[in-house]
């Protein structure tokens, strides 16, 4: 496999497909203004001071349970960048880990190599600020210590060096480079590439005002094409659903809609004749699914 | 950073082939720069038609190599024939750095044993060729980019808490 | 998805033409500029000599290539053949292989010659074969009373090999 083709996304911002992005996860202000802080603070130390007296290497990582937004966020960071920049455009780089790891036996640590150190740096040579994005970045950067026989441990280290080595590489000789790492699993990352994070951000699930937000959110879309669902959407009662959802995933809230909506066969027919009775039943299948999951997967598996 | 590359000429190519997939890498390299014009690189090397494969099929360019030089740029290319071309894994992607490459680039020819005369009689055509032993890394990027703000702090004002 | 093949690689008669003819004309170059002889037709006329030595080599036809050094006294020497054998259908293991360190030993040993020598290159065949661009009728000089050396296997494909013989008064 060449290694573009572990490149699933590169794109240049402002790109209208990437506008809503951002908008669209709700969490609480501080997170994004963390993330997009944090970024615009790395681009603007590191290109006027050496990496030796700012320690920055130019490394965010995202965690927290599955379905919170973390992909999207990041997807949407490089988009909120580029008006913040001084050539007013940004650039997001999407990579596949999962493609990396699955190459021939021993190759992963080439592949991770030209990737980062080579064709990476190729791609952001004309100097514009650009967001690398390692989704489920576990999958890259095992956690060495935990690393069995079977899964050619040696084969994992390598792969995990390199690329804790192309972080150091990439620190001090691109500062308009930035990694943004997700993971709804911290403790299966590598301990060397925790600690080169300027900074992790934990995105939590949603309490109970963030879920309504995201009902709110998501039946005023979905309002568009079906009108009625904006009355259901400013429905005071909508709290109680909300209540019910609180600690689900964003991703589950979002989804408990369309749940609700194939509960009967008229609001299959026509989703506008959704009712706060159709959701809050719909809201109690989905948390009993949830704590069917959780119980045969022995445990909740969220953010450490 | 020091890099090097790898191009396979025969089995795999002719030597004819194989220095055309040099040439072409290395325009595509320093031609990303606004300051080379397109087509001055293939310019540069345009007298050593002929002369390159010769290079390539006698094997002058395996173990040595050719070397391109410029501010934050340092590039090793070796030509493999016969089994090791076989071998290689080639990564024809322009080499990272040559987007801010300067006017000052050059590429340095290794000792060509019987080819030396001819070579450095060549390399006199082009003030961007040549055949001394070229330096050990890339000289530091005199360039503004690495200086140049990234950030616009009104934009930054602009976000508020 | 990504796919393991453990099938062996095979090489076709065109990798081993390729081969050949590139170390037979750098082999050329090289013994050019040894002896100091002005290549610079070699150079100007790669491309073409390239793939006639290449396309003979493809079909067998080739059975000599041949460097003729011209001296101003009319003298005709050194003389450099390179005889092709072809092997077979290429099965088996057979590597690509060229000695390029011996022949750097064995041509740091050939004399110079008088200025104003210059080259000329004739190919013989094994019978019937394709006419090339640039490659017409001509006539070699005689090896007949001139001491031989044989520098032996110069490099080899699955499909034929090449090996060099000097010719000097």
């Amino acid at each position: 496999m060449d290694v573009s083709e572990l490149v699933k996304t590169e794109c240049k911002m402002p790109d209208k497909r990437y506008a809503g992005l951002w908008d669209s996860i709700v969490v609480d202000v501080s997170i994004k203004n963390r993330l997009l802080r944090s970024a615009a603070l790395s681009l603007r130390l590191r290109a006027d001071l050496p990496f030796e007296t700012t320690a920055l290497h130019g490394l965010t990582i995202l965690y927290g349970p599955p379905g919170t937004g973390k992909t999207t966020l990041a997807r949407g960071l490089a988009h909120q960048l580029a008006p913040l920049t001084t050539h007013r455009s940004a650039r997001l780089i999407e990579i596949n880990p999962h493609g990396l790891m699955s190459a021939e036996h021993g190759q992963s640590q080439r592949r991770v190599t030209e990737l980062l150190t080579d064709y990476v740096p190729s791609l952001v040579d004309d100097g514009v600020p650009t967001v690398v994005l390692l989704d489920e970045v576990e999958s890259m950067v095992v956690a060495r210590s935990q690393a069995s026989l079977a899964a050619n441990p040696a084969d994992v280290h390598r792969a995990t060096d390199a690329v804790l080595t192309a972080i150091d590489s990439n620190a001090s000789s691109l500062p308009h480079l930035v990694f943004v790492a997700t993971t709804n699993f911290t403790g299966a990352i590598d301990e060397a590439f925790l600690s080169r994070a300027d900074v992790a951000i934990c995105v939590p699930t949603p309490d109970a005002d963030g879920a309504l937000a995201i009902l709110r959110t998501t039946l005023n879309a979905m309002s568009k094409s079906f009108t009625p669902l904006a009355q259901l959407a400013g429905n005071p009662a909508l709290e109680r659903v909300a209540s019910a959802l609180a600690g689900m995933d964003g991703r589950r809230i979002r989804k408990t809609i369309s749940e609700a909506m194939l509960g009967r066969i008229e609001t299959v027919i026509e989703p506008g004749v959704l009712t706060i009775e159709d959701l809050l039943s719909a809201a109690q299948r989905v948390k009993q699914s949830a704590h069917i999951t959780q119980s045969k997967s022995g445990g909740n598996n969220g953010a450490h | 950073m020091e890099r090097t590359r790898l191009i396979a000429a025969a089995p795999v190519r002719s030597a004819s082939e194989a220095w055309q997939v040099l040439t072409t890498l290395l325009s595509d390299t320093l031609e990303r720069s606004s300051s080379i014009p397109t087509g001055s690189v293939a310019a540069a090397l345009a007298n050593l038609k002929g002369l390159g494969p010769a290079l390539i099929a006698g094997g002058h360019l395996e173990s040595k190599g050719i070397v391109l030089v410029d501010e934050g740029l340092h590039l090793t290319i070796r030509v493999l024939t016969a089994d090791a071309a076989l071998d290689v894994e080639e990564n024809l992607n322009p080499v990272p750095g040559g987007a801010s490459a300067t006017d000052g680039w050059t590429i340095y020819f290794p000792p060509a044993g019987p080819l030396d005369k001819t070579l450095r009689s060549a390399v006199k055509s082009s003030p961007h060729l040549s055949t001394a032993e070229p330096p050990a890394s890339a000289p530091a990027q005199k360039s503004e980019r690495t200086s140049k703000s990234l950030i616009d702090v009104d934009a930054l004002r602009g976000l508020g808490n | 998805m990504t796919f393991t093949s453990v099938s062996t690689p095979t090489h076709t008669i065109v990798h081993t033409a390729t081969h050949l003819a590139d170390v037979i004309l750098g082999s050329i170059a090289d013994i050019l500029g040894t002896l100091g002889i002005d290549a610079t037709q070699v150079f100007a006329d790669w491309d073409r000599d390239n793939r006639a030595i290449s396309e003979w080599i493809k079909e067998g036809s080739l059975n000599i290539v041949a460097l003729e050094c011209h001296q101003p006294n009319g003298v005709v020497a050194p003389i450099f053949e390179f005889p092709v054998s072809y092997t077979g259908t290429g099965e088996g293991d057979r590597k690509f292989t060229a000695d390029r360190a011996a022949l750097a030993r064995y041509l740091a040993k050939l004399q110079r010659v008088p200025s104003g020598t210059v080259y000329k290159m004739f190919c013989s065949y094994n019978g019937l074969h394709s006419s090339q661009q640039g490659w017409g009728p001509a006539t070699r000089a005689s090896v007949a009373g001139m001491r031989s050396y044989s520098f032996g296997t110069l490099a080899a494909g699955p499909h034929a090999s090449t090996g060099l013989r000097y010719f000097t008064k």
